[in-house]
């Protein structure tokens, strides 16, 4: 079964404005993809092209305004109440900053605990939960005591992994996870994640706007502008033949150590 | 000929709750004019602190030693009205943010026709026409009407090119650009980099292209420096320092970095731990902790920048050799 299934995803947001002058606007508009276990898609595109408003509503922070989004075979736009808190546990999200979605007031074993709470495990197992899970996103126990402001960037972002781990969860979206971490230590993020992947069949929606990140996680693409999916396909095909122009440029546009020199544009083709 | 900015020793210290650290500690470079020059490193590197003493924009409490000449001038020693006469003429900056470098209170035209009245001395109207110029030389159309609006009005990537607009408006003739593509997304990047490519080739300014970002440097400058903890640990000439790094720790960046050619590894090759962040201890190598290279006297000695077999500098005992990097 599938871990994710998108089907005509639609989400509207209301800009300001009352009666007659209300307007909406369509952030969203008929997306559909699929996840198996295992496996990464790769969600790709501009700010404002509708990535992240997908990611929020799958986890329905957002409310869809249309289609259907199955998690693990269960319908998941309809829930409410204690129905959609049972569903969060197994669909986890982490965002691109740890220093805003970490509570500053609690430690970092804290922050766990309270996700721990969440999925009804029991105080007296707390301690040795947060211990195996910091253990498994790579930190020392002794991190447990630390307060967000007293570790690394990269210390926090595991820290925020190992609490998204913490419920137990089948999907994990991933929204710029790693943009905002030094070079040397996203490489380590990278490394975790997919380790984690490997042991637990986690799906991901690895959301990224960096083009040679998703080759390295994903292996399906699909590029968003504008709200819609314009390509979607297997990593391998995307980066070989990228079929919509759209693709090629957000390709082009990377630069790599080593391709060289930009072409400098002459001076006619300035004006 | 004499450098256009010289950076001879520069040291940098904070004081915080009783613990002095050190943010820079000994960066020496030149500039000559007309250059691009990449300065690379990742947080807490020193590389904006640098940047930052350079421009004087360091608060009062930041100790700063060394020197810094600017055209052979003393710039440590500047008072403030020399200080604000030469900011903008001589020298500007972009900074990585473009909403809080631009007042959000003042209509850009504001903004860019300051500079233009106080150190061009234009008449208003005059200015007023300059700046429309200036926009529409950064690619902003409707420029007339352009000039009287706010910069909430404007995208991320529009805003950055009013600010790049502002600091080419009395053409300096050296640029600092302190991540200015950073917040940007990856084709207005690529436009935001044309545009200074363009601006600095048509009236031959200098530019200090501050990044983490490896690919960005080495695209725009014709030298990099490589800083950790507070250092230069390799300089050199952009293709040279990326076919053939010297120092472990820029072969270890230019590893880590996901390709987009040629195989897919399975997992990363990573830099183990993270950059050291407040007080580095001086008399060892701060990245030995991390490399792949170390040796005792790593940890108990400091190595200085100094050339290696490559033919470029590198602060490390154990520099690679001048076998190229295989492409990737």
């Amino acid at each position: 079964m599938s871990a994710v299934v998108i089907n005509g995803l639609a989400v509207t947001y209301k800009r300001p404005g009352r009666g007659l002058r209300q307007e909406t606007f369509k952030a969203v508009d008929d997306v559909s993809f699929t996840i198996e276990p295992g496996r990464t898609l790769g969600l790709a595109g501009e700010s404002g092209s509708g990535k992240s408003s997908v990611a929020r509503a799958l986890m329905r922070v957002v409310e869809p305004s249309g289609g259907s989004v199955l998690i693990g075979g269960q319908e998941v736009t309809k829930l409410r109440g204690g129905d959609l808190r049972k569903f969060r546990r197994h669909m986890q999200m982490v965002f691109q900053d740890p220093y805003d979605s970490l509570n500053p007031r609690l430690t970092a074993g804290d922050n766990i605990a309270e996700a721990l709470t969440a999925a009804g495990v029991s105080r007296p197992d707390h301690t040795s939960r947060t211990r195996e899970l910091l253990d498994r996103v790579g930190l020392p126990a002794a991190f447990a005591r630390r307060y967000p402001h007293q570790i690394s960037g990269g210390q926090r972002q595991r820290v925020s992994i190992a609490r998204a781990l913490a419920v137990g969860p089948q999907v994990l979206v991933c929204d710029e996870a790693v943009s905002a971490l030094d070079v040397s230590v996203r490489a380590q993020i990278l490394n975790l994640l997919k380790d984690l992947q490997d042991a637990d069949g986690l799906a991901y929606l690895f959301i990224s706007h960096d083009m040679s990140t998703l080759r390295f996680m994903a292996d399906d693409i699909a590029i968003m502008r504008g709200g819609r999916i314009v390509e979607h396909g297997p990593s391998a095909d995307v980066f070989a033949r990228p079929e919509h122009p759209y693709t090629r440029e957000l390709i082009a546009a990377i630069p790599e150590p080593g391709a060289g020199r930009r072409r400098r544009r002459t001076a006619e083709e300035v004006r | 000929m004499t450098a256009l900015l010289e950076v001879d020793d520069l040291t940098v210290g904070f004081e915080r709750d009783g613990t002095r650290s050190a943010a820079v500690r000994g960066v020496s470079f030149e500039v000559a004019a007309g250059e691009r020059v990449g300065i690379v490193g990742e947080s807490g590197s020193g590389k904006s602190v640098t940047a930052q003493a350079v421009m004087r924009l360091l608060p009062l409490s930041a100790e700063v030693g060394g020197a810094v000449r600017f055209a052979g001038d003393d710039v440590l020693g500047y008072d403030a009205k020399r200080l604000a006469g030469w900011r903008g003429s001589d020298i500007a900056m972009v900074f990585q943010d473009p909403m809080s470098s631009l007042n959000p209170l003042l209509r850009i035209g504001t903004q860019l026709t300051e500079g233009l009245r106080r150190h061009r001395g234009l008449s208003k109207p005059a200015a007023r026409e300059e700046a429309a110029r200036l926009l529409r030389t950064v690619g902003i159309a409707d420029a007339e009407r352009r000039l009287r609006d706010y910069p909430h009005s404007f995208s991320g990537g529009m805003r950055q090119r009013v600010c790049i607009a502002i600091a080419a408006a009395c053409t300096p003739k050296l640029i600092i650009a302190d991540e200015p593509t950073t917040a940007l997304d990856v084709t207005v990047q690529a436009q935001v980099l044309d545009l200074m490519d363009e601006l600095t080739d048509r009236h031959g300014t200098a530019t200090v292209l501050i990044s983490h970002d490896l690919g960005v440097v080495s695209s725009f400058c014709d030298r990099i420096l490589i800083m950790y903890a507070g250092r230069v640990v390799e300089a050199g000439p952009a293709d040279d320092i990326i076919a053939r790094p010297a120092h472990p720790y820029t072969r270890a960046l230019l590893d880590s970095i996901p390709r987009l050619h040629g195989e897919l590894p399975r997992r990363l090759p990573a830099i183990p731990g993270s950059p050291p962040f407040g007080t580095v201890p001086a008399d060892r190598c701060s990245f030995a902790d991390r490399c792949p290279r170390v040796q005792d006297v790593c940890r108990t000695n400091d190595p200085a920048l100094e050339p290696t077999a490559t033919g470029r500098p590198a602060a490390c005992f154990f520099p690679l050799d001048s076998v190229p990097v295989e492409v990737r």
